[in-house]
């Protein structure tokens, strides 16, 4: 694929991204916890291109959703951090083998490394920010963050997998008029200078 | 159904102020040492000196107060989850005593304290964002991996996506109204149901618009090669920026803040 191609999917997706995170969906169960649909945006990424294109999709949307609604610093890098975890470990599981078992099985293992990454990072983060004891964290918030996080990479897997073949198809026409593109000719690192 | 207003300018509030004229390089850096010297502070005095040095900003940004007051009333959930958490924590001499609910001294000094320190972090981060633009925050952070000594190529690919996002994020969100209307006049249902039903709901919504996005991308990937992309070489800029005497003026306030309350901690 042209990096001129990597580059306009990856910028495209990431306003995307950032797009589905502004229209973020309250949690009416839970206090204070917003469900938003971005992962689903930079997991395909992550699933069409690669893992590292997964990743800069996440880091650029939350730069992005900084700069348009930048209040809670603290809160974004945590979102950072989720997003980069499981997009990370899904992309990069699905690349050694690309067949639907093992989508499932990524899904699967990154929901679980997002879950478990999350309740580390709040333990670590949040008593010396807010000035909470690490037993009252443990004993009443920690299943809250396991819940939210289980709750939303769920979802987002679901819709990523029930979408993924939909829109793959489209990912590989290389041509919209239906010829086919030699690829590598016309790469822009190949062309005459 | 206009769901997101005027998304491109996001919070920039144009003024004519010495704020909004600095570059934004050393804003950023600015507001990330002003951020470390927020957690780094222990006390009320170093708190005082940090109030008063935002409140000198703010001053200085010529925005009204109230728009501060705007960004800090979004995260009320956080900040009254947080004070409520603090006043019942305990330890040190009662001063109020209602049978299970007893409130110290101790509670009180945490409460003011941590409301404080959550309330100067998102001004801190309001006072970027009221005076910058998106786009020059996009340029100063390419500038910033510039001045890091990132490879050149990723720093231009970087700032590349990141200015095709910011191009695209409002000719994806009329895209995103005109496919939401073309579903509810199918009879899609989005706002309706339990979670499971509400995300099998979007799936109508999810499909048209990612193959949408992805001819997008391809139209703007063939575009780009026609017009002969290949990265950085030989590329120049529109808008240059160029540090001047107020830029050092501004990060070296920062350093001293960091060091005075550090003096102070002593």
């Amino acid at each position: 694929m042209s990096k001129a191609k990597q580059i306009s999917i990856i910028g495209i997706f990431s306003a995307l991204a950032t797009l589905l995170m502004l229209l973020e969906i309250p949690m009416p169960q839970l206090v204070g916890f917003k469900y938003d649909g971005s992962e689903i945006a930079t997991l395909m990424v992550g699933f069409m291109i690669g893992p590292w294109a997964g990743i800069l999709t996440e880091i650029i949307k939350d730069l992005l959703y900084f700069a348009i609604r930048g209040t809670d610093i603290i809160g974004i890098l945590m979102n950072l951090a989720a997003g980069i975890i499981f997009v990370g470990t899904a992309s990069w599981i699905y690349k050694i083998h690309k067949t639907k078992v093992r989508a499932v099985f990524s899904m699967i293992a990154a929901s679980l490394a997002t879950t478990v990454g999350m309740a580390g990072l709040n333990l670590l983060v949040y008593p010396p920010y807010l000035h909470v004891s690490y037993i009252f964290i443990l004993k009443d918030y920690l299943w809250i963050i396991v819940l939210f996080n289980l709750l939303k990479t769920g979802i987002d897997s679901t819709v990523v997998f029930l979408v993924y073949k939909k829109i793959s198809t489209f990912f590989k026409v290389e041509n919209w008029e239906g010829k086919k593109f030699v690829e590598g000719k016309y790469e822009s690192k190949n062309l005459p200078r | 159904m206009n769901f997101i207003g005027n998304i491109t300018i996001g919070q920039f509030i144009p003024k004519n102020s010495i704020l909004h004229s600095a570059d934004s390089r050393s804003k950023l850096i600015f507001m990330i040492i002003f951020i470390v010297a927020i957690f780094l502070s222990t006390n009320f005095y170093q708190y005082a000196i940090l109030s008063l040095v935002v409140i000198f900003l703010m001053l200085l940004s010529k925005i009204s107060p109230f728009y501060y007051l705007k960004g800090v009333k979004s995260l009320w959930i956080l900040i009254v989850l947080t004070a409520v958490f603090q006043i019942f924590s305990g330890g040190g001499n009662v001063i109020f005593d209602l049978g299970p609910l007893r409130i110290t001294d101790m509670a009180i000094y945490n409460t003011v304290f941590i409301v404080l320190r959550l309330v100067l972090v998102i001004v801190a981060a309001s006072l970027l964002t009221f005076t910058t633009s998106p786009i020059q925050i996009a340029d100063g952070i390419e500038g910033l991996m510039r001045i890091l000594r990132f490879p050149r190529e990723w720093s231009h690919d970087f700032s590349m996506m990141m200015s095709i996002a910011f191009r695209f994020i409002p000719v994806l969100s009329m895209e995103a109204d005109h496919i939401i209307r073309a579903q509810l006049s199918r009879g899609a249902t989005f706002d309706r149901g339990g979670l499971i039903q509400r995300a099998k709901g979007m799936i109508p919504l999810i499909v048209p618009l990612f193959v949408g996005s992805m001819k997008m991308a391809d139209d703007l990937a063939i575009a780009m090669e026609a017009r002969c992309y290949r990265g950085y070489e030989g590329r120049t800029k529109f808008r240059e920026m160029h540090f001047r005497k107020r830029d050092y003026f501004i990060i070296g306030f920062g350093l001293f803040i960091v060091v005075f309350i550090l003096v102070v901690r002593m």
